[in-house]
C-alpha cells in the first residue's frame, strides 16, 4: 500500500522547481520504483483465487480542482492524477500475474496535511460536500479492508473517491456566484 | 463492531432470487441485516428467504413486479409493516429484451427498458428514501453496468439505462446527502449469472471478452456482493454519488 505523500503550496509565479520535483518524487516516482521492485514478491504470493493487491492513495484533487480557494498545490494535483493513471497501467500490466491495482481518492480528512486548510476554510469545505462534513479516519480504513480482502478480488484498475460526494457535486457556492 | 456490520439494519433488494441480487442478499444477511427478497414470483422469493433463514440469518420474501408503481408501493408498505423501517435499498432488478443495433430496436423494447431500468429505480427511490432519511440515514445501492461507460452497437438502449443509473446516483447523493442518505452505483463487468448467460456460455464470446480483462476471467456474483456490503455499511459512510467499477480491469484496459 503506497500511502506516503507530500505537498507543496505556493502561488504559480513563485512555485519553485525544487518544490514541484520533491512532490513528484515522493507521490509518483517513489511509488513507481517501489512497486516495480516488489512485483516479483507480489507475484510469488498470488493465485487466481487470491490475487495480490497494490493499493495507492490518490486524491480527490487528482480528479477535479476543488472549488475551495486556498494556496494552489500544482504538483500535488498533478502527481495524484498521474498516480491514478499509473494505477490503471499497473492493473493492465499485472493482471495476468494475478496482481490487482487500485487507488483510493480521499477528499478532506483530518490530518497534519489538512490542519492549515481547515483552520481557514472548514466552512467552505463542508459547504461543497453533500454530506456536509469532513471524513473520519475509519472511513478510509473500510475501503482498504474491502480492497485487500476476498470481497475486492475482482475489483481492478479503479480509482475510488471517498470524499462525501464532493467531486461529483457542483458545489453549493457555485450556484450563488 | 466490524466496520462492515449491518446488524439491526433492514435491507430491501430487488431482483434478489438469482445472480448478483441473491449474492448481495446472502452476504448482507451474513453481516446481520434482515433482508427482503424480491422478484416477480412469490414462491421464488420464499425459497431464497428460506435458504437464508436456514443458515440462521434473517430474511422475508415479498413479490413485486417493478414495472408497476402500485406494486412498488405495496413492496415498501409490506416491508415496513413487517420490519418497521428500511435502512438499505439495493436497486438490482433490470432487464434487457433486445440485442442488436440502436437502428433496429422496436419502440416497445426501448420503452420497456427505460421503464424497468430507470423508471422503477427513480420511483422506488422516491418511495423509500424519505423513510431512510427519517430514521437517521442509510444507503441506496444501484446496480448499473460497465455498459453505461462506453459506446456499443449491440446493447444501446440497455447501456443508456445503465448510464442513467450513474446520474441518478449523483443527483440523489446531492439531494439527500444533507439528510445522511448516501447513494452509489456498482458497475459490474461480465458476471456469471443467468442474466448474462448468452454472453459467457458461448465460448467465442467468452474468450473474446476475457482476452481484454486483465484478470483473464469473468466475475462471480460474490465479487459484486462485497462491494454492496461496503457501500451499505459504516465502512462506506463517506462514499456517496460514486460508481464503483468491478470488472477485473476490463474497462481501463481497452
Amino acid at each position: 500500500m503506497n500511502n506516503a505523500g507530500a505537498n507543496w503550496g505556493a502561488p504559480l509565479a513563485d512555485y519553485p522547481d525544487a518544490g514541484f520535483a520533491k512532490v513528484m518524487d515522493t507521490n509518483l516516482n517513489a511509488v513507481f520504483a517501489l512497486t516495480r521492485d516488489l512485483v516479483p514478491a507480489l507475484a510469488r504470493a498470488a493465485s487466481a483465487d487470491s490475487p495480490s493487491r497494490i493499493i495507492n492513495i490518490g486524491s480527490m484533487d487528482g480528479i477535479h480542482v476543488p472549488i475551495v480557494q486556498r494556496v494552489p498545490t500544482f504538483a500535488y494535483s498533478a502527481s495524484k492524477a498521474a498516480l491514478h493513471h499509473l494505477t490503471k497501467a499497473f492493473a493492465v500490466e499485472l493482471g495476468a500475474q494475478h496482481i490487482t491495482a487500485n487507488a483510493i481518492a480521499p477528499g478532506f480528512f483530518e490530518s497534519k496535511m489538512t490542519d492549515h486548510v481547515f483552520e481557514h476554510y472548514l466552512a467552505d469545505i463542508e459547504d461543497d460536500c453533500p454530506l456536509h462534513r469532513v471524513g473520519r479516519p475509519e472511513e478510509i480504513v473500510g475501503i482498504l479492508v474491502y480492497l485487500a480482502s476476498r470481497a475486492g478480488s475482482y475489483t481492478n484498475g479503479t480509482v475510488i473517491p471517498v470524499d462525501g460526494g464532493t467531486s461529483i457535486s457542483k458545489g453549493k457556492r457555485e450556484w450563488t456566484l | 463492531m466490524s466496520l462492515f456490520s449491518l446488524e439491526g439494519k433492514v435491507a430491501l433488494i430487488t431482483g434478489s432470487t438469482k445472480g448478483i441480487g441473491k449474492a448481495i442478499a446472502q452476504r448482507m444477511a451474513e453481516q446481520g441485516a434482515t433482508v427482503v427478497i424480491s422478484s416477480r414470483n412469490q414462491d421464488a422469493c420464499d425459497e431464497v428467504a428460506a435458504e437464508i433463514t436456514a443458515r440462521g440469518n434473517k430474511a422475508i420474501g415479498v413479490a413485486c413486479n417493478i414495472n408497476h408503481k402500485d406494486q412498488l408501493q405495496q413492496l415498501v408498505e409490506k416491508t415496513t409493516a413487517a420490519l418497521g423501517k428500511i435502512d438499505v435499498l439495493v436497486c438490482n432488478a433490470a432487464l434487457n429484451p433486445f440485442f442488436g443495433k440502436s437502428q433496429d430496436i422496436p419502440d416497445e423494447a426501448f420503452d420497456k427498458i427505460m421503464q424497468a431500468n430507470i423508471g422503477s429505480v427513480h420511483r422506488l427511490c422516491q418511495l423509500v428514501i424519505p423513510g431512510i432519511a427519517e430514521s437517521g440515514g442509510g444507503a441506496v445501492v444501484i446496480i448499473s453496468s460497465i455498459g453505461g461507460l462506453k459506446g456499443t452497437d449491440a446493447l444501446g438502449a440497455y447501456a443508456i439505462s445503465k448510464a442513467a443509473d450513474m446520474q441518478i446516483a449523483r443527483n440523489l447523493a446531492v439531494e439527500w446527502g444533507p439528510k445522511n442518505v448516501r447513494v452509489n452505483c456498482i458497475a459490474p463487468g461480465l458476471v456469471r449469472t443467468d442474466f448474462a448467460k448468452a454472453l459467457w456460455e458461448n465460448p467465442d464470446i467468452y474468450a473474446a471478452t476475457v482476452k481484454n480483462y486483465p484478470l483473464r476471467r469473468i466475475g462471480e456474483p460474490d465479487e459484486i456482493a462485497g462491494a454492496a456490503v461496503f457501500l451499505a455499511s459504516q465502512a462506506g459512510s463517506f462514499t456517496t454519488g460514486q460508481t464503483l467499477v468491478i470488472d477485473g480491469g476490463g474497462t481501463i484496459a481497452s
